[in-house]
């Protein structure tokens, strides 16, 4: 719409406006003669204003205001209102002396003349400085801005347990790892004397990275004096002491409610209200009227839990049912007692689900022979039916903080980050972060970083970090999540020294999308930092070199990563289809060509196009990527084998895995194609196993390695390690057929065909009939006598040429092994138009597979070039 | 804030009517610092804190920053042309921040019993409502003032038309107008 076309329209309706509604028909007739359309603008106004309330706009709005953008209290500068109610107004702001962001609750000013409420502001601000524990909200400052009081905060973000709450219950694991959580921060305050005596959904916070912080100890009584401050404590004993009811009707003790002096113990009934809430989704207490719910604290037990929730462990409910015991003298006696028992139910199995969260390296204190005895009877007993529990003695109640240095990490794991979208379908983004993450710190020489598909089975799995440390063999574990918004994007990452179990670092990242590179680079340098390495030069180049990448390119590129890893026919395609969308999204970023490259050299390793198709193709785009940033190990890795497989040039595909293996040396893939494509290949096939190893070490659990390890040790002539190596792939779950395969050749060679029958045949039912393993079973046959069935592979496969493609060398060696030379020669023919033909005679002369045809004319034929 | 403030606000809406621009410039963030501090005070008494209205803000501002002078009238609804234009700029960030708030998007914060302040109760969305406003104001300004000084500041036909230095009658055709082609905008049937 155009200001004269309103202007137009304006006019009309004034007229409109002045007539009755009996009249304006007539008049729009005439008045919109010429123009049809601005009558129906007219007349759709008109119409809206008949369902429009009398008032429409003639109240004003209600409202809070809060402190302009700019403002400067003390040396933080405002930002955004982030809060308020009753007891001030919180603000989001800059501190401007130490570049960091805060939270800045001012009292509103009428409230710090009110004696009582400021001092109790005051008192919040002391008791909560006094404290300095992770799970407790950190205070930093206490100032007085225009006659107003403030208070500095750090700057949490996340939620109130409250507003968690309002979305139901919560699974059992994560409930057992909040209040483990609230548990630790309680036993940190209860430790310097002070008790919250207020706990409750409201003030318990969760942050995005699933930490737990416990908020607003203003209402605390400080049980025990602080050095120097005894003054103030006893005119805080007399709030209390009054029998003024504090705390929130719901979440009170029984002797608060009566108004009696409460003490810790007071937290640990809270806490038990709190547990039972977000396991139900309802409050224990919970009824019409203040008055009546006090009565309940008083006098009734609230609805059974176990009816409420049927999966809760019995462990937990009795918990739970401590912690709620009217008298103080039958609860938990103390939070570490209560935090123990939590921390035994976690170790047990009897939680359904993987454990989630559970921040490692939390030592419940001392534990005393007593507590211990009444602890392992009262809760830990039922839970040790089933499992063992470690008894815990520690040293120091918060081992992350304590003086020495950072244990040493040699080697890392990056588990699965959690896709914290709440959207399955953005799987494959927190899997594709894992993957690049992994990838950034591989490049990093000085530690041995788990490949991709080893710490990919963890990503269900239920198991502890330090059991999964145990099997990866690494000393440390990165966990964390993946948070994706529109274009904005939030990583959380955590370090954790897995032999002693305990939290090094952990740091939230928020970036645009469009920086996810940079952003990458950022998080691996930061843990390289964190486990004191020291990068060389040229790994901080590589570390820092990322730039600016399209956020619909990037994902493009993650969803071809997804689908590539699948290692199907159907995978690869769809992988290739999505490099070549992010490539159309922004031509230059250089790991879309990389992922293309490696997706037409997987599709003809695993048979399913012949080499003339991917190779070329395969080599075009892993010399672009290189144009783009000869910086990438996986370009590099593309084109050796390109050069080795495809044209021969074992020296400059050497060169191509030296270079990446340099670029990046914990990149699994080029350890394992360098020992298949060169080492094995020219013979040298000690350092072909010697480099096999590695990449196995680099990438334990990974089926495909663990298979080419068999194979190149059969290419060796060692058939017995072969086997069993192989065998020991299969014990450990490989369903790959080509694990079957190379068994079945190491079979053949040690002339024990009946047994490789069995492994060709087991290869035939995983891929469903593929040729190349069709025309193995085949060879197999024949290689044991049994023409017949070798012969009808052979034409199984012969007809299955027609519309499918069918390895023709393979297919040369099935027709050998039946006497069938004419066909065979033809097959090698055909080998020779889907790859170099001097790559095919090369392996064709020292294939013993074909001695019989030596002698033949044609196969002079076929050597001359 | 003091009688010093007071008398420079007064002295500001005067220099104002007489012209002086600059004066215009001076006056808002006193006058945005007195709407502040009475929302805060306001917030502080809870009685008041969840019913107050703009336009009871607007005035009480007025108030305790002109009211003891003789400030001569068209300066007077100077005033509340500024506190209103203000008004809606604060209501609407605040509105902004507790939409992202409830989404669960932005920083959400402690120590408060999670009362993150609302301001809707007059039926109207606000973040909608400006959105339609500046669409408005593209089309005819003058019309997204009448609005601003009617809603935000709470002033009758006859001060929005002196404000404005136009007639009452023109005032009300177009304040009619208006709220009836917001309605529509904010059903979103209104084509732009």
């Amino acid at each position: 719409m155009t200001p004269e076309r309103w202007r137009q329209i304006k006019n009309v309706l004034d007229s409109a406006l002045e007539l009755t509604v009996a009249e304006r028909s007539a008049f729009l007739e005439r008045a919109c003669a010429s123009d049809q359309s601005l009558r129906k603008e007219v007349e759709e106004l008109l119409a809206g204003g008949k369902e429009m309330a009398s008032n429409f706009l003639s109240t004003s709005p209600l409202l809070h205001l809060s402190l302009a953008e700019g403002t400067r209290i003390g040396d933080y500068q405002v930002k955004t209102l982030l809060g308020a109610g009753g007891m001030g107004e919180v603000y989001r702001a800059r501190d401007v002396r130490l570049h960091r962001d805060v939270a800045v609750k001012v009292l509103p000013a009428v409230l710090g003349s009110d004696p009582d409420r400021l001092r109790r502001f005051e008192q919040e601000a002391q008791a909560a400085a006094a404290l300095n524990h992770p799970n407790i909200l950190a205070v930093y400052q206490l100032g007085e801005y225009q006659g107003s009081l403030y208070l500095v905060s750090e700057l949490l973000e996340g939620e109130t347990l409250r507003k968690r709450c309002e979305r139901g219950a919560m699974p059992v694991r994560i409930c057992v790892d909040l209040a483990s959580q609230v548990a630790r921060g309680l036993v940190a305050a209860h430790e310097k004397g002070i008790v919250h005596r207020d706990l409750k959904p409201e003030n318990i916070f969760l942050t995005k990275d699933a930490r737990v912080k416990i908020l607003d100890f203003g209402l605390a009584k400080l049980k025990q004096p602080l050095q120097g401050s005894e003054t103030r404590v006893s005119t805080l004993d007399k709030i209390t002491q009054a029998g003024v009811v504090m705390g929130t009707v719901g979440y009170m003790s029984p002797e608060q409610v009566r108004g009696q002096p409460a003490d810790h113990r007071a937290d640990i009934f809270a806490f038990g209200t709190i547990l039972y809430e977000i396991l139900s989704g309802k409050r224990a207490f919970k009824k019409e009227t203040s008055a009546e719910t006090m009565v309940a604290i008083l006098k009734e037990e609230p609805p059974s839990l176990a009816q409420i929730v049927p999966n809760v462990p019995l462990a937990l409910l009795r918990i739970v049912q401590r912690c709620l015991e009217k008298d103080p003298g039958q609860r938990f006696q103390s939070v570490s007692d209560l935090g123990f028992a939590l921390d035994a139910l976690s170790d047990s199995n009897t939680i359904p689900g993987q454990v989630l969260n559970k921040s490692p390296g939390f030592r419940w204190g001392w534990i005393s022979a007593s507590t211990f005895a009444l602890a392992v009877i009262a809760v830990v007993g039922v839970v040790l039916a089933s499992s063992p529990v470690t008894v815990r003695y520690w040293r120091d109640l918060l081992p992350w903080r304590s003086t020495g240095s950072n244990p040493e990490i040699h080697s890392l794991a990056v588990l699965p980050l959690q896709n914290f979208s709440g959207d399955p379908s953005q799987e494959y983004f927190a899997d594709g972060m894992t993957e690049e993450l992994t990838a950034d710190l591989s490049k990093i020489g000085a530690v041995r970083v788990i490949s991709r598909t080893s710490a990919m089975r963890y990503k269900e799995a239920n198991k502890s970090l330090p059991e999964i440390a145990r099997e990866l063999n690494v000393d440390g574990i990165i966990e964390g999540s993946v948070e994706r918004s529109g274009n904005r994007l939030r990583i959380t990452a955590q370090l954790i020294h897995a032999p002693s179990d305990t939290h090094l670092w952990a740091e939230t990242y928020e970036r645009d999308l469009r920086d996810v590179l940079s952003l990458q680079d950022e998080v691996a340098r930061d843990i390289a930092n964190r486990i004191s390495i020291k990068l060389t030069p040229a790994e901080e180049t590589r570390l820092s070199s990322s730039g600016a990448v399209d956020p619909n390119a990037y994902q493009s590129y993650l969803e071809g990563r997804y689908y590539w890893n699948m290692r199907t026919e159907e995978g690869f395609n769809k992988g290739i289809a999505y490099f070549q969308d992010a490539i159309a999204k922004d031509p230059h970023y250089a790991l879309p060509y990389a992922g293309l490259a490696q997706s037409y050299i997987t599709l003809e390793g695993y048979g399913f196009v012949p080499g003339r198709q991917a190779f070329p193709r395969a080599e075009a785009a892993a010399l672009k990527a290189l144009q783009l940033d000869e910086g990438l190990a996986e370009p590099h890795t593309a084109l050796a084998v390109v050069f080795a497989h495809y044209n021969g040039d074992l020296v400059a595909a050497e060169k191509e895995f030296r270079r990446a293996i340099e670029l990046s040396p914990n990149y699994a893939t080029a350890h394992q194609w360098y020992a298949e494509e060169v080492l094995s290949q020219s013979g040298r096939h000690k350092e072909a196993i010697a480099e096999m190893k590695l990449a196995l070490q680099l990438d334990p659990l990974s089926v495909a390695i663990s298979t080419w390890y068999g194979a190149i040790l059969h290419r060796a002539g060692e058939d017995d390690e072969a086997i069993a190596q192989l065998r020991k792939t299969i014990d450990a779950g490989s369903n790959l057929p080509m694990t079957h395969l190379w068994l079945g050749r190491a079979y053949v060679a040690k002339k024990t065909p009946g047994k490789a029958i069995d492994e060709f045949q087991t290869s035939v039912d995983l891929s469903r009939g593929q040729p190349l393993y069709l025309a193995s079973l085949g060879y197999g046959y024949a290689v044991a006598g049994q023409t017949k069935a070798a012969a009808k592979i052979l034409a199984q496969l012969t007809e299955l040429s027609a519309r499918k493609y069918v390895p023709a060398y393979e297919m040369a060696a099935l027709c050998v092994a039946v006497g069938n030379k004419d066909q065979a020669f033809h097959w090698l023919r055909k080998a020779c138009e889907e790859n170099p033909c001097s790559r095919v005679i090369e392996t064709l002369k020292s294939d013993p597979a074909f001695d019989s045809l030596r002698s033949d004319p044609r196969y002079a034929d076929l050597l001359r070039p | 804030m003091g009688s010093h403030a007071s008398s420079k606000v007064t002295q500001l809406l005067s220099l104002w009517s007489q012209g002086e621009a600059s004066a215009r410039e001076k006056l808002v963030p006193l006058v945005y610092e007195e709407l502040r501090r009475l929302a805060r005070r306001c917030l502080a008494d809870q009685s008041c804190a969840h019913t107050l209205q703009s336009a009871d803000l607007v005035h009480e501002a007025y108030l305790r920053l002109a009211g003891r002078a003789s400030v001569h009238y068209q300066d007077r609804i100077h005033f509340f042309a500024v506190a209103a234009r203000m008004m809606r700029g604060i209501l609407v960030d605040h509105a902004r921040m507790s939409r992202a708030a409830k989404r669960g998007g932005g920083a959400i914060t402690l120590f408060l019993d999670d009362a993150i302040a609302s301001s809707q109760d007059t039926g109207v969305d606000l973040l909608a409502l400006n959105d339609a406003l500046t669409r408005l104001a593209a089309l005819d300004a003058r019309q997204t003032e009448i609005v601003e000084l009617r809603f935000f500041g709470g002033l009758s036909i006859e001060d929005t038309a002196r404000a404005l230095g136009i007639s009452p009658a023109t005032v009300k055709r177009e304040w009619a107008t208006a709220r009836l082609w917001l309605h529509n905008a904010l059903r979103g049937t209104v084509a732009t």
